[in-house]
This record gives structure tokens, C-alpha cells and sequence, in this order.
């Protein structure tokens, strides 16, 4: 019992940190995307 | 001599689809009983005419057709095929008893969209729709997302038997060893993430000064048709409605989540972290974004000065194609405006709705698996031509583990692409023989196929009944990706042949 309560306890710690991580990737690729997005209005204005 | 169909399968057949109306009708217990918190009495008869409906006719299929011997692989095709079909109908049902439909193809029209999660709507006036109508759409989404079959699997098949079924759902990643444990695990993953997602969303409306129930029931349903990149809304105007650049954000998170592999989400969660910068489809995934909004951002040059701000600029352009890209249809600009914009950076979308997201996710399209394995073979092929004829070349891929690329798991990715692209064309076609711009009929087309439900606004009440059922056939087959409607054709016309 005590051992099954710790592997749930150590699977639920993976498992917190892995939401972290799965919920800083998109917005990691948002930011990215915001300054491919921002170079463009850069170069756009600089063009004119 | 390998058997061939018989009138012994319809029997098998019937069975299972007995089996699956009876869940789908134990399913509409969740919109029935909102309906009573809510007070809303006419959907809550609705709900009980179509249960009652459900119910019979499932007990009539078992009735007729008792517990049947061992599934067979293309028995079990044959019931994902129709299943999907049983669901549209049964489930258009109370949908079109709400009076928010003109026709009850209407209805079929919008249960098919939500099962596939593709997210193109024909309903009338939806702001004023029932919360117990909307919590259906949304659970249908939800429902669909995770796959008709998987809400079967857990409760009433075993064995063989959910094998079987499972693979013909298009969903052939065996995340763990057994399918009924894949589908819990799926199950779980999706049950975490409906807490975070949905209380996240309702943070955020409750900072917008939306009222808590108000809050709870929008973040809700938002996180239902956002997970399953479906792209269903509670109001007419989508996320436009909300004007709120944070709810945007909460929800690209939400989709590209829904767009990750359930084998990633399962190598992150206990404790592969590193599956998520390795893993061969969340790179190709990656790349794929970015070249298709860049292609978007090129579209755009020259009209970039009509957006007052970098930040406008990024939200108009980004959101449609981290939507489109995952399959999940939202928007938070009018159609009429998708349609104005720069032919390049709408061809920019389409491409993005082509390509879809990951397999074993809840995005539709081709896959970006499927384009990685492309360019693996191109790959492999080149380095051939380059060393000597003796030269045995192999090419590697990271996918949960190393795989080796094979003539056979190329052949069936290319044929499977091929059948994307002439559905895409199809729609096209039909769409431009009845008056519409070819690029314009080629996005609804995409969107339908491909399951993503952004919309330049070809899909109304107003469009061709027949192009409502092509685009109803694209969303199926679509979901399916094929295979499973190659052989209930080939059941049908086996049958018809006898």
C-alpha cells in the first residue's frame, strides 16, 4: 500500500512538471511567431 | 480461399452499432439534465424524445442481432464507418427540434461538423440557443475529438474486439501495450486538462467582468471544442466575441495542446520531458508553423500599413494560422474579412489547414507525420543516388523511440495524402461549379476536409443542399482518413452483388 502511494505520488510529481513544460511550449512558439510577425512590420515600414 | 462479405456481417455489424446508439443516447443525459438546472423545459423534451429514440432503435439492433462471435478487422471498419453516420443522425435529432435549424440536413450538417471537430456551423441565431443545446454541440465536439469509438471502448467492448475497432478510428498509435489502456490514458489526459483548461478560460472571463456562471459555462464549453480543435463557440461571432488578446492566447495554448500526439503527451507526463524538443512530428509541427505563417506574413506585404499596430497585425494574421494549422477553426476576425485578405496569405492558411497537426491527436489533415515521412524518403532516395549501387541506405526518424523508414510505411502515407488532395479538389470543383471563386472554394473545401471549420463564408444556410452533403462526406472521410470507407464501400457493393 505504502508503496503504491509512493509511485502514485512520484508519477503525479512527473506528471505536474510535464503539464508545466507542455503549457510553456505553445507559448513559447506564440512569442516566436510574434517576432517573425514584428520583423515583418520592420521591414515593411522601413521599405516605405 | 479468404471469405469474402456475407450477410453474417450486417448481423455482426448491427450489433455493435445497437451498442453505440445506446452510449450516444446515454451521452445526451448530460445536455438533458443542464436543461433541467437551467429550467429550459423545451430542451429538456427534446433531449428526452431523442434519448427515447436512441435507446429503441439500439435496442431493437440488439435485439435482433444477439451477441455475435469474435470481430473481424473489416467488420470492424465497417462499424467505425457507420458509426460515425449512426451518430450524425441520432444526433441531429435534438438539434433540429430546437428550431434553430431550417432543415434537418441543417442538423446533420452541424453533428457531423461537431463529431469530425471540424467547426463549420449552419445554425441559426445561435445566441439564443439553449445552454442545453450548446453543452450537446460542445459535447459532441468533445465526444468526436476523443473518438465515437473510444467513448465505446472503455465502457463496452473488450478484447480483440477493441483492437479492432480502435485502428479503424484512424488512431493507430499504441501509445501502451493494450487499447482499452490507451484509451483511458487518452481519456485521462483530456479529463486533466478539461479542469485546467476550462478553469483558466473562466480566470480569464472573469477578468473580462463576464458573471461566474456565465464564465464557467463559456470556459467550458470553449475548452471542449478548443482541446478537440474543434472550433466550436457558444456565440455566433466565435472568439471574436470576446475581444480579449488573453483568451486568445489561453486558447492557442489549448489548441496546439490538442494538436500534440497523445504519445508525447504521454512520453511528458511521465517524466521524458525531452520527448517534447525530439520527437520527430512536434519538430516537423514547428517547422510547419512557421513556414506557413510566413508564407501568410509575405501574403501580406503591402497592406500590412491597414493594421494600426505590430500587435493587431500579429493577432489577425497568427490566430488564423496557428488555428488553421491545428485544425481547430477558431477566429477572431469576421469571414467577410478572411475573405478580403491578399490571395498569397489566404493560399498561406490553406496550406496550414492541409497539413493539419499530429497523428493520434484530435487534429484532422494530413498529418505533419505523414509530410515528415515525405521528406524522410525524398531524403533516403537522394542519399541513395549519391553513394554506390551497393550501398545499403538507411534513413532514421525519432518517434517515441528510433524508427527506420520503410517502403511500406511510405507507401501507405503517400496514399493517404493522395486521398486528401483529390477530396480537397473535389470540394473545389463542386464548390466553383456552383459560382464560387476556385481559391475561396478550394479554403471551404480544405476546412471541411480537413476538419478545421474556418469558413470565408461559402458555408451557409443559403449554399447548395448538395454541397452540404459533399462537405458532410468530406468531414467523414476526412476524420477517418479513408480506409474504413474503402471498405464499407466495398461491403456495399459486395452486398448489392449477391
Amino acid at each position: 500500500m505504502k508503496k503504491r502511494l509512493e509511485r502514485f505520488l512520484r508519477m503525479l510529481e512527473k506528471g505536474i512538471i510535464g503539464i508545466s513544460i507542455e503549457l510553456v511550449y505553445p507559448l513559447i512558439v506564440t512569442v516566436s511567431a510574434f517576432f517573425l510577425c514584428l520583423i515583418m512590420f520592420i521591414s515593411e515600414i522601413s521599405s516605405r | 480461399m479468404i471469405p469474402d462479405f456475407s450477410k453474417d456481417d450486417i448481423s455482426v455489424v448491427s450489433h455493435y452499432l445497437g451498442k453505440i446508439l445506446i452510449a450516444l443516447g446515454i451521452a445526451q443525459l448530460l445536455p438533458l439534465i443542464v436543461g433541467l438546472i437551467s429550467g429550459e423545459m423545451a430542451a429538456v423534451i427534446d433531449f428526452f424524445i431523442s434519448i427515447i429514440a436512441c435507446f429503441s432503435f439500439g435496442s431493437i439492433l440488439l435485439y435482433f442481432s444477439p451477441s455475435p462471435y469474435e470481430l473481424n478487422w473489416r467488420q470492424g471498419m465497417i462499424i467505425v464507418a457507420l458509426s460515425w453516420f449512426l451518430a450524425m443522425f441520432s444526433s441531429a435529432l435534438p438539434l433540429y427540434l430546437s428550431g434553430h435549424f431550417e432543415y434537418f440536413l441543417d442538423a446533420c450538417f452541424e453533428s457531423m461538423s461537431a463529431y469530425a471537430t471540424t467547426g463549420l456551423v449552419l445554425i441559426q441565431d445561435l445566441d439564443h440557443l439553449s445552454h442545453a443545446h450548446n453543452v450537446w454541440r460542445h459535447l459532441m465536439c468533445f465526444i468526436g475529438g476523443q473518438g465515437i469509438i473510444l467513448v465505446a471502448l472503455v465502457f463496452f467492448f473488450r478484447g480483440g474486439d477493441a483492437l479492432r475497432i480502435y485502428i479503424g478510428e484512424a488512431r493507430d498509435d499504441k501509445i501502451l501495450p493494450n487499447s482499452i489502456t490507451t484509451a483511458k490514458f487518452i481519456w485521462m489526459v483530456s479529463f486533466t486538462y478539461l479542469i485546467i483548461g476550462s478553469l483558466l478560460l473562466c480566470f480569464v472571463l472573469l477578468l473580462n467582468g463576464m458573471p461566474f456562471s456565465r464564465a464557467f459555462f463559456h470556459g467550458l464549453c470553449i475548452f471542449m471544442a478548443g482541446w478537440d480543435t474543434a472550433g466550436f463557440a457558444p456565440q455566433s461571432l466565435n472568439i471574436l466575441y470576446y475581444h480579449n488578446p488573453a483568451l486568445e492566447i489561453v486558447t492557442i495554448i489549448i489548441i496546439l495542446l490538442g494538436a500534440t500526439s497523445f504519445g508525447v503527451h504521454y512520453a511528458v507526463w511521465t517524466g521524458r520531458f525531452r520527448e517534447l524538443k525530439e520527437d520527430f512530428e512536434v519538430k516537423i509541427l514547428m517547422f510547419t508553423v512557421f513556414l506557413t505563417y510566413l508564407i501568410t506574413l509575405v501574403g501580406f506585404s503591402g497592406y500590412v500599413m491597414r493594421f494600426p499596430d505590430t500587435f493587431s497585425f500579429f493577432r489577425s494574421t497568427f490566430y488564423q494560422v496557428i488555428s488553421a494549422h491545428t485544425g481547430a477553426g477558431y477566429t477572431n476576425i469576421y469571414a467577410s474579412q478572411l475573405a478580403e485578405w491578399p490571395q498569397l496569405a489566404i493560399f498561406g492558411v490553406i496550406v496550414a489547414m492541409a497539413i493539419g497537426g499530429c497523428m493520434n491527436s484530435t487534429a484532422g489533415g494530413i498529418k505533419v507525420f505523414r509530410i515528415g515521412l515525405f521528406y524522410k524518403s525524398m531524403k533516403r532516395e537522394v542519399r541513395k543516388l549519391a553513394y554506390p549501387e551497393s550501398s545499403y541506405i538507411k534513413e532514421f526518424f525519432h518517434h517515441q523511440r528510433e524508427i527506420s523508414v520503410d517502403d511500406a510505411m511510405v507507401k501507405t502515407a503517400m496514399i493517404i495524402t493522395v486521398c486528401y488532395i483529390l477530396l480537397y479538389l473535389s470540394g473545389a470543383i463542386i464548390g466553383t461549379f456552383f459560382g464560387y471563386d476556385f481559391l475561396l472554394s478550394l479554403f471551404e473545401s480544405v476546412s471541411a476536409a480537413a476538419n478545421v471549420g474556418l469558413s470565408t463564408g461559402i458555408t451557409s444556410t443559403s449554399m447548395p443542399a448538395f454541397l452540404k452533403i459533399w462537405y458532410i462526406i468530406e468531414m467523414w472521410a476526412g476524420r477517418l482518413e479513408f480506409f474504413a470507407i474503402f471498405i464499407l464501400i466495398r461491403f456495399f457493393v459486395k452486398l448489392v452483388r449477391r
